[in-house]
């Protein structure tokens, strides 16, 4: 069965089809939530939450995007949401411990660089953030970035050649990594 | 090329580790999503489209985390094990339509035929290992744990072999394998049990010659050079020899060895690519779709616990990184930096050595 076909059928009442739907695009979303949370009970939550509101307003997917696409717009808008307000919550708690950040430890980089690396991402304006993480970390072109934020492809180049300029700057104590 | 281009390159590398995503959690999540989507048009929260869902969100079920309750080790476990499995399969699944996807012979035939040459191929395999664990001792510290078989010298008993959760699909296959852990790792099976051809197969240490059970995935790697053991490879660190021709457990499954197999050809079409803007818009899409793949491959792989897989995985993300923000009208420095992280790190020679492996 195709994934439209599914689609019809979900849309049609038929609830048993929701499962095959979830499995095919469980991954993508799960680690787009894990890239924008950085915690892996929150990216379970994320992608619990994207999953029950698409299903629930399965009805209003016209097919205009890819269903992948619309389903990760929703996890990009749930994630940046709850993400808010969590920040907000937190502001008034003790950082987060170190181990809960998750991440296997890369090859081939200084912990130091990768901490600073972190970092600057982490320091990014939202918009440019979430451009990065789209285009340059989980490989969206700027078409889908476009779709799934709702802006257009130049806007979400536009955003990336900010983000990368900042980030360059942000590190430029460490030039030497990228310039050997 | 600028020291902003230079940045660009590297900063794609290297950020890759930014909140790198673990293994997803289908299984768990399910439950999640099924227990509310129940309440879909029988309930108050049946309009969860308006707005948040629940009475708190995401962010009320993360507090409630804070309190922890006994680790549910055994339930987890469980999961994992059915997760597993259930993913492998998704693997084929996914990307299914609109492509043509090759499963291995053995995926498509299931019946009594397939029972007879499991029972024949469980035969030949213990007689494989009493032969191999006889005749050819391992290298220092590649040599595999001593097994019941070998120590007995008697096939009745617990024989202990190689196998991959994911390859099991049967409910029997699970019931019937007791205590197996992930890829590369070595679980007890009974001999005479009912357990899957292909693993057996893939983990004799003398290989056969590719049979007709394999023939659909070799037909995509038949460049393919089958490397000697620890000869002819680029990169990998000491201990993590990629042809470790005398170890009892394969390295790879099928679905990783096919998977490795596409990157290869993808990897070689990139080499010899003409560059036209259809045919970089081509290799670009066929990047992103096999990365997809690769991370899920990469999940699962870091959950196994074999370092040769997981290296190789993480080079081939990379590389495909690379390539799929390769569109047409990519600047010539991208291809050419794409183009010397595929040399420097080896990673085409060791996708053929490691798609030849899991096919043997």
């Amino acid at each position: 069965m195709t994934e439209s076909e599914l689609i019809q059928r979900l849309k049609a009442g038929d609830h048993d089809v929701a499962r095959s739907l979830y499995d095919m695009h469980v991954d993508r979303v799960f680690r787009l939530c894990y890239r924008f949370a950085g915690e892996y009970d929150l990216a379970q939550d994320f992608t619990q939450e994207t999953f029950v509101r698409a299903f629930g307003k399965i009805g209003t997917f016209r097919g205009e995007s890819a269903f992948g696409t619309w389903v990760c717009a929703i996890a990009t808008t749930v994630s940046l949401n709850e993400l808010r307000r969590i920040k907000r919550f937190r502001s008034r708690e003790a950082p987060l411990d170190d181990q809960l950040r998750g991440g296997s430890t890369p090859r081939g980089i200084e912990p130091d660089l990768r901490d600073d690396l972190h970092r600057a991402i982490e320091g990014l304006p939202e918009g440019y953030r979430t451009v990065f993480l789209l285009h340059d970390l989980e490989s969206y072109t700027h078409e889908e970035i476009g779709h799934i934020l709702g802006i257009k492809a130049g806007t979400s180049k536009s955003q990336l050649f900010r983000a990368r300029n900042r980030l360059r700057e942000k590190l430029a104590k460490h030039a030497g990594e990228w310039a050997s | 090329m600028t020291d902003m281009d230079r940045f660009t390159a590297w900063l794609r590398r290297e950020g890759v580790s930014y909140n790198r995503p673990p293994a997803t959690p289908a299984e768990a999540m399910w439950r999640g999503v099924e227990g509310r989507l129940g309440a879909i048009g029988t309930g108050p929260e049946a309009d969860v489209g308006g707005g948040v869902a629940g009475d708190g969100g995401p962010m009320k079920e993360a507090l409630a985390y804070n309190a922890s309750p006994p680790v549910p080790r055994e339930e987890m476990w469980t999961r994992i094990e059915a997760a597993w499995t259930l993913r492998r399969s998704a693997v084929a699944a996914v990307g299914g339509a609109g492509r043509t996807r090759i499963r291995p012979g053995w995926l498509r035939r299931r019946g009594a035929a397939g029972w007879v040459a499991a029972l024949a191929a469980a035969a030949s395999l213990v007689v494989g290992i009493a032969l191999g664990r006889g005749a050819r001792p391992g290298p220092p510290g590649e040599t595999p744990p001593p097994s019941a078989a070998s120590a007995s010298g008697r096939s009745t008993g617990p024989v202990e072999v190689p196998m991959t959760v994911a390859g099991r699909e049967s409910e029997e296959a699970d019931n019937a394998a007791g205590p197996v852990r992930g890829t590369g790792l070595v679980g007890l099976v009974t001999a005479g049990d009912e357990v899957e051809t292909p693993e057996l197969l893939a983990s004799d240490p003398q290989p056969e010659p590719p049979s007709t059970l394999h023939a659909t995935v070799a037909h995509e790697s038949e460049d393919a050079p089958a490397l000697p053991p620890g000869q002819g490879l680029p990169g990998p660190p000491p201990g993590r020899a990629l042809h470790a021709g005398l170890r009892l457990e394969p390295e790879f499954d099928h679905a990783t060895a096919r998977h490795l197999g596409q990157a290869a050809t993808l990897l070689t079409a990139f080499g010899t690519d003409r560059r036209t803007p259809a045919s970089q818009a081509d290799l670009a899409r066929w990047a992103r779709e096999l990365l997809v793949e690769t991370r899920m491959h990469l999940g699962l792989s870091s959950d196994s616990g074999s370092p040769v897989e997981q290296t190789l995985l993480e080079d081939l993300e990379l590389v495909l990184i690379q390539i799929a923000g390769l569109g047409p009208g990519a600047p010539d420095f991208e291809w050419e930096l794409a183009r010397e992280s595929i040399e420097r790190r080896g990673t085409l020679v060791r996708l053929r050595a490691a798609s030849a492996q899991g096919e043997t």
